[in-house]
């Protein structure tokens, strides 16, 4: 190969999961281009203390770039599966399931949910979940992998992991090391910079190694050590539209297995999730620390969680916001580094695999020149899309009582948040803009589940009478049926298929 | 459903090609749930400039359930693969922007990446070899394509040429027949709600007063509701697209039927060539600045190739957007809204756009100002994103020979133009957007065909083995030429498939629009 100049060292600071997807995608994607050496800060294996990954269905995608397979992966990292998440208390007495998959099905050019507000017009009760799929088959516990056929109703649905974090990183470790990647453990003590305000190398704690590299991946989560405390780059805080920035977390038992959902509870500082893996599951509250503190916040979880608490309440900190550039010079921050926003939406991965995706496609063959910009334009929309629709859930709650929900109930809301509501709220119409990373059946799934109703449907929707959009209606709630019933019981299609846990020592 | 009631009568004023699609589109819509009607004035004339069209006019016309065969017999329409450019990077330099993917991704990454890694070590095979619908444009086959995704026969769309005033007729007969109601007479007042901002009624000549609800105005340049009634305001472009004059000429087909537009840059701007069945289209659009319409005229009759079958028309405009295509009750589509010269065959496509978005946010009585507010947001995006794409026509050249190419050459682009530019050129890479008719082929016809040559390419390309690489462009590069040759010729696919009526009766009838 003739030296053209590429990059030939790549650097990423940082020992979790962050870092290793980074490390696992370079490695599988460059061939044996350039050297990836990671740099582990010896506490920094944040994904060790017990923390279950609810993921999306787009990082089945990123498995398999990663050459791993779904059913190794499954029984490897007690994985479970995710037909969407549960969403209780957001407003009184209410719940709801946020889908991996589809309502129902586009009919002569409307989407489904016109037709939906039409009946719902004629004073019929409609309860949106019945047409969907992967709803109806979560809220009976069932779970089959769906059929590719595009014709069958099966494809309205897909599904995404739950994963055990620590064994999901052990793994991403083996396929970056197995495709090359170099380990070294230490802090980094000292970042030596250029006058332009690249980074020349970085000086290891103890030994006082010297490490260079064209490339330095920030990985090192919230703590951004090279792109914050380095380099500087600002900090873009959202803790005041996003408040809840600490968490703290629980295993439990899980002798008998629910259903694939993840749980996401309101609660009166904030909200509780639930992970359900083989044999336990992981819960955490996160909160608003300026309202809550950490042992009350302790004392809540335990109740939620019941009798059984498995392992010691470990805490956690990360406000939302993100970092005005990225990209800057010779480094790039990935996944929390670059940006984080409450986890609500199970983004936290999915955030840092598109940040990962983005830096495959515009890896830089020389000193990064135009690439920084576009990165940095992309992460940046992504995760001020990814804030409004975490806002949205605290913006379209309706709960009372307490200085936390009295604080959401009359926090602003950005524009183009304010827009996508409007619009919604007028006549139906999802607004999505630049680089969304969620489909819009979230926004859907969440203004339905709230009990938000557009005021009037699509004039599309008014043209067939309403006999025969009843009809139709049923046709598909009753093919919707018969396929959920279809399904396995989610333990018994997990045993049934051979993805049981391999026992860890 | 709602309280404030249903919209009862909505009035299209003008009957071109603007006002017969949207006629027709609600009148599919809407069939027998209000009032369509439409007011056109034989005095004044249609324009009918956007004779050729992108593939996303399928779409249109499939939703309205029009049967391609009869409205290509209709409209004297021939299939279009692409656009040839030619004398555009420099004079003498030519190329088509197709409607198709140039090769396709190898472990993710854009296959101009591969051709253009190549092309670094040494090897001059054009990108074009590499696109089906380009090599079978030169050879002038057509076929439709492969519903198969495995088959490259599927790697392409295809869009129509036609007589944009046949397809206003055809329009209208569809429109008819579903209840529109057309009112013959000319527009002398506008009567304005007094608090302003909302339309109330039209009078016609002979005194008659036309109330409705909701107005499309689809009177072309002079907006006769939009500005003229509701003053909305333009945005001037000529900045960027300072050409703001066109002539137009039919002329006899001579030669093959080929199948694709060809627009070729001159001195003062461009030449367009449209072939339909029954004749080709011939127009100038130029820069009144540089040349008067005599001798742009000149320039066009020099340049036929057969005999003009009607006297040449000269057109005026100004390149923009209106401020707000929807103000109150009244929504602008086509020239109303905005002209953007159809250097891209975009003028129709952009009135589909219109009419998608004005079907799916129809108001009710209640004028919800959402409604505008949506729309406006939409239509602003598209008509910059066609704008820019337009501008990169003219800004990537290295002609030199007039000081209308210096202007366009050294003219200040919109920031998000010079971002897309950098981005490819430094590395090949196509900045993501969401909104937009055309995609990165597209984007990428233009650049490479205007030697906007990425410096870079992508640095995952060089994981892929030299001499599998090789082997594959090769196989790719024969397997384009095969399919090609085996797909039948034009001419003899639309004399089985759609031949218009007049087709084998000589071709001099013309139907000036």
């Amino acid at each position: 190969m003739p030296d053209n100049g590429n990059v030939r060292s790549v650097v990423i600071v940082g020992d979790g999961i962050d870092a290793w997807m980074a490390a696992a995608a370079l490695t599988v994607s460059c061939g044996g281009r350039f050297a990836v050496r990671v740099i582990a800060p010896p506490d920094d294996s944040i994904a060790a203390h017990g923390t279950a990954e609810s993921t999306l269905p787009p990082l089945r995608a990123f498995n398999a770039l990663l050459g791993l397979d779904e059913d190794q992966l499954i029984r490897a990292c007690a994985g479970t599966f995710k037909l969407g998440t549960q969403f209780v208390g957001w407003r009184e007495g209410g719940r709801y399931i946020q889908p991996c998959g589809e309502f129902g099905a586009t009919l002569g050019g409307v989407a489904f949910h016109q037709y939906l507000t039409r009946l719902r017009a004629t004073g019929t009760a409609v309860r949106p979940e019945d047409y969907c799929l992967a709803a109806v088959a979560a809220r009976a516990g069932s779970f089959t992998r769906p059929s590719q056929d595009p014709s069958s109703v099966q494809s309205t649905m897909t599904y995404a992991l739950h994963l055990d974090g620590a064994r999901y990183r052990e793994l991403l470790i083996e396929v970056a090391r197995r495709n090359g990647a170099s380990i070294t453990h230490g802090a980094v003590a000292e970042v030596l910079l250029t006058e332009t305000g690249s980074i020349t190398a970085l000086i290891l704690e103890g030994s006082g190694e010297r490490i260079e590299a064209d490339l330095f991946v920030d990985a090192s989560g919230t703590q951004a050590r090279l792109i914050g405390e380095a380099l500087g780059v600002a900090f873009e805080d959202w803790s005041d539209v996003l408040p809840c920035s600490r968490q703290v977390s629980a295993r439990c038992d899980e002798k008998q297995l629910g259903a694939p959902l993840t749980r996401v509870d309101a609660a009166a500082f904030g909200w509780m999730s639930r992970v359900p893996l083989q044999g336990s599951a992981a819960c955490s509250y996160v909160y608003d620390p300026m309202l809550l503190d950490d042992e009350s916040a302790a004392g809540a979880l335990r109740e939620w969680m019941g009798e059984s608490t498995a392992t010691p309440f470990t805490f956690g900190a990360a406000k939302s916001g993100r970092r005005v550039t990225p990209w800057q010079g010779n480094c790039v921050a990935i996944g929390a580094a670059a940006g984080f926003i409450e986890p609500l939406e199970s983004t936290a991965l999915h955030l840092t695999q598109s940040t990962i995706v983005r830096l495959l496609s515009l890896f830089p063959a020389r000193v990064p020149d135009v690439e920084p910009r576009e990165y940095n334009r992309l992460v940046g929309n992504e995760l001020e899309r990814a804030r409004d629709l975490a806002i949205a859930h605290y913006a379209t709650a309706q709960r009372t009582g307490g200085e936390f929900w009295r604080r959401r109930a009359s926090a602003t809301i950005p524009g183009p948040l304010a827009h996508k509501i409007s619009q919604y709220a007028s006549r139906g119409k999802l607004v999505s803009y630049d680089h969304e990373p969620l489909p819009e059946t979230a926004w859907l799934a969440l203004y339905l589940g709230q009990g938000i109703w557009p005021k009037r449907c699509e004039a599309l929707a008014e043209g067939p009478d309403i006999e025969s959009v009843r009809q139709q209606l049923t046709r598909v709630r009753a093919a919707i049926e018969q396929a959920a019933d279809s399904m396995a019981p989610h333990a018994a299609y997990i045993q049934q298929n051979g993805l049981g846990a391999t026992s860890h020592a | 459903m709602s309280k404030y009631g249903p919209i009862r009568t909505v009035v299209i004023v003008g009957g071109g090609t603007a006002g017969w699609m949207t006629a027709a589109a609600l009148s599919w819509a809407f069939r027998g749930r209000m009032a369509i009607r439409l007011i056109e004035s034989l005095e004044i004339g249609t324009v009918g400039v956007g004779e050729a069209t992108i593939p996303h006019i399928h779409s249109f016309n499939d939703r309205l359930g029009i049967d391609e065969r009869e409205f290509m017999a209709r409209t004297q329409a021939t299939f279009k693969l692409g656009i040839e450019f030619r004398n555009w990077g420099r004079i003498g330099d030519a190329y088509l922007h197709p409607f198709g993917a140039y090769g396709s991704p190898i472990g993710g990454i854009g296959f101009h990446h591969y051709w253009l890694k190549q092309r670094l070590a040494g090897d001059p095979t054009p990108l074009s070899d590499y696109s089906l619908p380009i090599v079978a444009a030169y050879l002038n086959r057509f076929k439709p394509p492969a519903a198969d995704r495995r088959s490259l026969l599927s790697t392409f769309s295809y869009a129509y040429q036609f007589d944009a005033g046949l397809y206003a007729a055809f329009l209208r007969h569809y429109a008819e027949q579903r209840g529109v109601v057309r009112t013959e007479g000319k527009i002398t007042d506008v009567r304005v709600s007094p608090e302003g901002g909302t339309i109330q009624s039209v009078t016609l000549g002979g005194g008659q007063v036309i109330e409705g609800d909701l107005f499309v105005d689809c009177s072309g340049f002079r907006g006769l509701l939009i500005e003229q009634a509701l003053h909305a305001g333009y945005e001037d472009w000529r900045h960027w697209l300072p050409c703001d004059s066109a002539v137009a000429v039919p002329c006899e087909t001579v030669g093959p039927w080929i199948p694709y537009t060809r627009a070729t840059a001159d001195e003062y701007g461009w030449r367009w060539r449209i072939p339909l069945q029954h004749r080709v289209g011939n127009g100038y659009v130029f820069c009144s600045r540089y040349i008067d319409a005599s001798a742009a005229t000149e320039v066009l009759m020099r340049s036929l190739e057969g005999p003009h079958l009607a006297e040449p028309r000269v057109l005026r405009f100004v390149t923009g957007k209106r401020r707000k295509q929807w103000l109150g009750n009244c929504v602008a589509i086509g020239l109303s809204s905005g002209f953007l010269e159809p250097l891209e065959s975009t003028s129709i496509h952009l009135i589909q756009l219109a009419i998608t978005n004005l079907i799916e946010l129809f108001p009710d009585g209640r004028l919800d100002p959402a409604d505008a507010l949506e729309f406006n947001r939409v239509m602003d995006i598209e008509y910059e994103r066609v704008r820019d794409f337009l501008i990169l026509h003219y800004n990537a050249t290295e002609r030199t020979d007039t000081a209308f190419w210096d202007y366009c050459r050294t003219m200040p682009l919109p920031d998000a133009l010079t971002y897309r530019m950098e981005l490819f050129r430094e590395r090949g890479t196509l900045a993501s957007y969401r909104e937009g008719c055309f995609l990165d082929p597209s984007w990428i016809a233009v650049f490479v065909g205007q030697r906007v040559v990425p410096r870079r390419y992508d640095p995952f390309a060089d994981a892929v083995p030299n001499d599998r690489l090789a082997g594959h462009l090769q196989t790719l590069r024969r397997t384009v030429l095969e399919t090609a040759r085996s797909m039948p010729d034009h001419r003899q696919f639309i004399s089985r498939y759609c031949p218009a009526p007049s087709m084998h009766q000589g071709m001099r009838k013309s139907s000036g629009a």
